[in-house]
């Protein structure tokens, strides 16, 4: 399949990613799991923005999602999680446009102290409704050619992400921004090793 | 002790199911189901409702199932052949036991009695089997339940679009969901003049689910359904972009300006137009610039995507229906001249056929037959064995 579900922006501060706007397209989620699926798509980007370097570019595959990031140099970092079959160019060309765009309007100094209520940029819901489809973004973007995939750091699972001796487990449990619901759910996915199919 | 546990147990499923009953009764358009992963009994009850969503608490689910099963199980033991007097009780029982475990033909088929013995009204079974395909898009037992619904339907009341509907909620949130497709394919075969939105719709879900190859194959049935019906757009008929550029390349000829009629002389050189007749003709360009769309989709999404199975045999099936048709016009004497093979007779004489055209006496099939044969030694073999080519 080939869907976006989220995009974020973070300032990458010296303690923890703040995160500063988020979109998410949690539709094709049922009904009662989109709360979860949400917290944990929120909970994940921050995780990898806080466990990657400054002026560096991953794309992290979790099972069948793929987490896109980039933290540029000034510490403004952008999360888009796609599908893994969605393009890996077109998703950072995407990133790079979002943080240049924010970049623009919101100056530097309000990024460290800004929050999802206090900062005025609303255009993130229309990019990820236009980039569902790859084909009609990439035409806009196939100029900007400066775009270096072979910079771009692949990983295969969140937890090689991890620094050492950090776990996944211990740190959906120690979470303060997961609520009851999504760590029981993530125990159960875990246990049944499958989403929620009880048949 | 463990009586008094047991019967305690008992009267909490009761509750349970009850409550998921009155959650029917009060909202008659319920649109999904589903089980949501909790650990804890939290003490209160785990049927949710909320906004025409039904959720419940997984960890009744194992008691709640066990309780539903063996009530029904034991209305039908204790009143033998008239135990669906007690339809209403039952159905609560029934809601509940689908609901979680859904592809149960016993059950099933206690509903298609009720159905039958005017205890269930058809309308609601139509909203309940499409409750059950929200929990599970690849219940077999729910599509055949809804068709066998349909028969008791008159064909013009049916509402066939949202029946479609369903079939693209089902196949878009599970892959590889062959149930909804044939499903589809069924629709398809009532109500044909859908084909047109078919085509457009199809083609959106292909771009979407690169990978998923059911939508591909129905995509191929719809286009030989289109065939078989002798479908056409008239005014699709003066492009024909696709096929053109399709003949071009093969040819490797510029050939710029290229009416219909020019189309028709390449691809079938000395057919009588009389005895195949114009309507045919028409359908054969229409479905054939079809097929040169997909290839050119095809590859299109290979430059996208990087290679995937679903491209490369979609590509090879478009190619197979551009061959097969043009050789089946030029031979004009093969039995079920638009039809394709339904029986393995038919498809043995059809493919027997296959190897004995000389396609060297085409210049656009032989000009294809070279082409192809260059994209590496697996095609070859594959064109050897399904179109007839002899690269020797």
């Amino acid at each position: 399949m080939v869907k976006l579900f989220a995009l974020s922006i973070f300032y990458k501060g010296s303690a923890e990613a703040r995160l500063l706007k988020s979109t998410y397209d949690l539709q094709s989620f049922s009904f009662f799991q989109r709360g979860t699926v949400q917290e944990f798509m929120t909970f994940a980007s921050k995780t990898i923005v806080e466990r990657t370097q400054p002026a560096m570019r991953q794309s992290v595959k979790q099972e069948a999602y793929m987490c896109h990031v980039y933290v540029r140099a000034d510490n403004l970092a952008g999360v888009l999680i796609a599908d893994h079959e969605y393009p890996q160019r077109v998703a950072h060309t995407l990133i790079t446009k979002i943080l240049d765009e924010f970049s623009a309007k919101i100056s530097a100094d309000r990024w460290e102290t800004g929050s999802d209520g206090t900062i005025d940029f609303n255009t993130l819901p229309a990019y990820l409704a236009k980039y569902q489809d790859p084909k009609e973004a990439d035409a806009l973007t196939k100029m900007q050619n400066d775009l270096d995939e072979t910079k771009i750091i692949l990983k295969n699972t969140i937890e090689a992400v991890l620094e050492r001796g950090e776990k996944l487990d211990d740190m959906v449990i120690k979470s303060e921004n997961l609520s009851m619901q999504s760590k029981a759910f993530y125990k159960t996915a875990k246990k049944t090793n499958s989403c929620c199919n009880f048949s | 002790m463990d009586l008094v546990a047991e019967n305690e147990n008992e009267v909490l499923c009761e509750k349970i199911i009850n409550d998921i009953q009155a959650v029917f009764l009060k909202d008659p358009d319920l649109s999904t189901f589903e089980i949501i992963p909790t650990i804890l009994n939290r003490n209160k009850t785990p049927v949710v409702h909320a906004e025409h969503h039904l959720g419940l608490e997984s960890w009744c689910v194992k008691h709640v199932y066990d309780h539903a099963h063996k009530a029904i199980i034991g209305y039908r033991r204790q009143h033998q052949s008239r135990y669906l007097q007690h339809s209403d009780v039952l159905l609560k029982y029934l809601n509940v036991a689908l609901l979680i475990n859904t592809d149960v033909a016993t059950f099933w088929n206690i509903r298609r009695q009720m159905v039958q013995t005017n205890h269930l009204k058809i309308n609601c079974e139509f909203k309940f089997s499409a409750l059950i395909l929200s929990k599970k898009p690849k219940s077999s037992e729910a599509f055949a339940y809804r068709r066998w619904l349909y028969s008791f339907q008159s064909h013009d009341a049916i509402d066939w679009p949202s029946e479609f509907g369903i079939c693209d909620r089902c196949a878009d949130r599970s892959a590889n969901n062959y149930h909804a497709w044939t499903h589809r394919q069924w629709v398809l075969q009532n109500a044909p003049d859908l084909i047109r939105s078919e085509l457009m719709i199809t083609e959106k879900f292909m771009r979407k689910h690169i990978s998923d190859y059911s939508s591909y194959h129905y995509r191929q049935t719809l286009i030989e359904r289109a065939y078989e019906l002798c479908y056409y757009e008239s005014n699709e008929l003066e492009h024909l972009h696709n096929l053109k550029d399709l003949i071009s390349y093969y040819l490797e000829d510029d050939l710029e300006i290229l009416s219909t009629a020019d189309v028709l002389q390449i691809l079938l050189p000395g057919v009588d137009r009389a005895a195949v007749g114009e309507p045919r003709l028409s359908s054969f360009l229409y479905c054939c610039n079809l097929a040169a769309h997909d290839i050119r989709l095809c590859d299109d999404q290979k430059n996208m995507y990087g290679e995937r199975e679903s491209f490369e045999n979609h590509r090879r099936s478009s190619l197979r229906f551009i061959v097969e048709n043009c050789v089946r016009l030029l031979l004009g004497e093969l039995p079920g001249l638009y039809l394709t093979p339904r029986t393995y007779g038919q498809l043995q004489e059809f493919n027997a056929a296959l190897k004995k055209f000389d396609y060297a006496t085409n210049a656009f099939l032989s000009a294809l037959k070279r082409s192809e044969g260059l994209l590496g030694d697996s095609h070859r073999k594959w064109c050897t064995i399904f179109l007839g080519f002899n690269y020797a």
